[in-house]
């Protein structure tokens, strides 16, 4: 029997040494009505390329996530937990992106680049978990901010979930921040804030449509054996790379 | 960019690192003030041993004086004693004198006292006179002393000038 911690072929002490210096796994969860993408994914202290360890797709067919609403939590996190369990992931956390009919989002243009909550008060976001992030200046005139929210008692049910699974969450976003941030991966040192709005708009800020297979592709390193399952779900890999960065920035 | 996050949860390994630290800190806290704390009580304690050191030392030099305040005392007394017995003896004449001068008051005009003896016990007087009876009215007179008793004609001895010698004996009851 092995101790929490402890891995094959090495001590409970160097296990544990190794945990608190590396940290858990991070399992990458993007959430949508339709389907739940999770993924296992690495990163390369030196090369500090993205090595996508594993991928599965499970699809909503009883409406267990109807409207972005856990209706089966059982059965969420025990796609979760089986997940963890198939690639063997000890002392899991996860990083979900949520997207559907609950989550409020919008880009906002302001005349100032720093505002205060109370220039961002919205009728929206009354009784919603809320927060913003600077994009940059607009194209036009004054400072893009992208706004999103969601329901108190919507992130409450995560949390149960994660309690449910034993999976600790770590963050829960929008699929769009994950995404903004695995734009910024793709950069690099090259990111300014001017081009992704200029991105954003020429996208009709669909931030998804400008990663194509081949820029995905140049930065992450894919198993041959879940290549085939991942081509139609690149887009869907930016969003759980994103989480992944997002994850691993904690 | 600040980047969106919903919950502020630290991975497990961070909170555990968290957790050892304020561990360590409370741990060093409480060594620290336990440490302090030993320390005044250590230095409360050498103060004190330090102060039952100097009043041990003090006593000791106090038994010391108290001893020779004591034999001084006795030597004291003793020496008063014998001070007070020489101004006794210095301040009242010997007793034999005033009885010495008592009989000498007694002996009548045609009696010569020719020697006394006084000691401790006993008492012996030679009596020159013509007779008999002048010397028994003067063993009389004489043992009417208090400090004599039993005084008694011992012998009669002829003397070259008509009379006789009286010795006289008696005993010393109290000088």
């Amino acid at each position: 029997m092995l101790w929490p911690f402890e891995k094959k072929g090495q001590t409970l002490l160097n296990s544990y040494w190794q945990f608190l210096r590396a940290g858990p796994e991070i399992i990458s969860a993007s959430i949508s009505p339709q389907e739940l993408n999770l993924s296992w994914i690495k990163k390369n202290k030196k090369t500090k390329i993205i090595d996508i360890k594993s991928h599965k797709k499970f699809l909503f067919k009883n409406l267990e996530f109807e409207k972005s609403i856990v209706f089966n939590p059982t059965k969420i996190s025990s796609f979760l937990k089986n997940f963890a369990k198939e690639n063997s992931i000890k002392n899991a956390t996860f990083a979900i992106s949520i997207c559907g009919p609950t989550i409020f989002e919008k880009i906002l243009t302001l005349s100032t680049s720093t505002p205060e909550k109370k220039d961002l008060n919205l009728k929206e976001l009354k009784n919603l978990k809320w927060d913003y992030t600077y994009l940059g200046p607009s194209v036009k005139n004054g400072f893009e901010f992208y706004i999103c929210g969601m329901k108190r008692e919507i992130l409450f049910q995560y949390k149960l979930l994660g309690i449910k699974s034993g999976i600790k969450p770590v963050v829960i976003t929008t699929a769009k921040t994950a995404q903004i941030e695995f734009y910024k991966y793709l950069k690099g040192e090259n990111f300014r804030q001017n081009q992704l709005v200029i991105d954003l708009q020429n996208s009709n800020y669909n931030i998804q449509s400008i990663f194509t297979p081949e820029t995905i592709a140049k930065k992450i390193k894919l198993n041959q054996n879940i290549e085939a399952e991942i081509k139609e779900d690149y887009p869907l890999l930016a969003t759980n790379i994103g989480l992944f960065l997002l994850g691993n920035k904690l | 960019m600040k980047d969106i996050n919903f919950i502020n949860n630290q991975k497990p390994n961070k909170e555990i690192l968290n957790w050892i630290k304020v561990s360590l800190l409370l741990i060093v806290i409480t060594i620290c003030t336990m440490s302090i704390i030993t320390v005044k009580q250590l230095l409360k304690i050498s103060a004190i041993k330090q102060e039952i050191r100097e009043y041990t030392y003090k006593k000791e030099n106090l038994n010391d004086a108290l001893k020779k305040k004591n034999n001084l005392k006795k030597q004291q007394k003793k020496l008063k004693k014998q001070y007070d017995a020489i101004n006794k003896l210095k301040s009242t004449p010997k007793k034999s004198f005033a009885l010495l001068e008592n009989i000498y008051k007694v002996i009548p005009q045609n009696t010569t006292l020719k020697s006394i003896s006084i000691t401790k016990k006993n008492i012996n007087l030679q009596v020159s006179c013509p007779d008999e009876k002048i010397a028994n009215w003067l063993a009389k007179q004489i043992s009417d002393f208090p400090q004599i008793k039993n005084l008694k004609l011992a012998s009669i001895t002829k003397s070259n000038n008509n009379g006789f010698i009286f010795d006289i004996k008696g005993k010393i009851n109290k000088l």
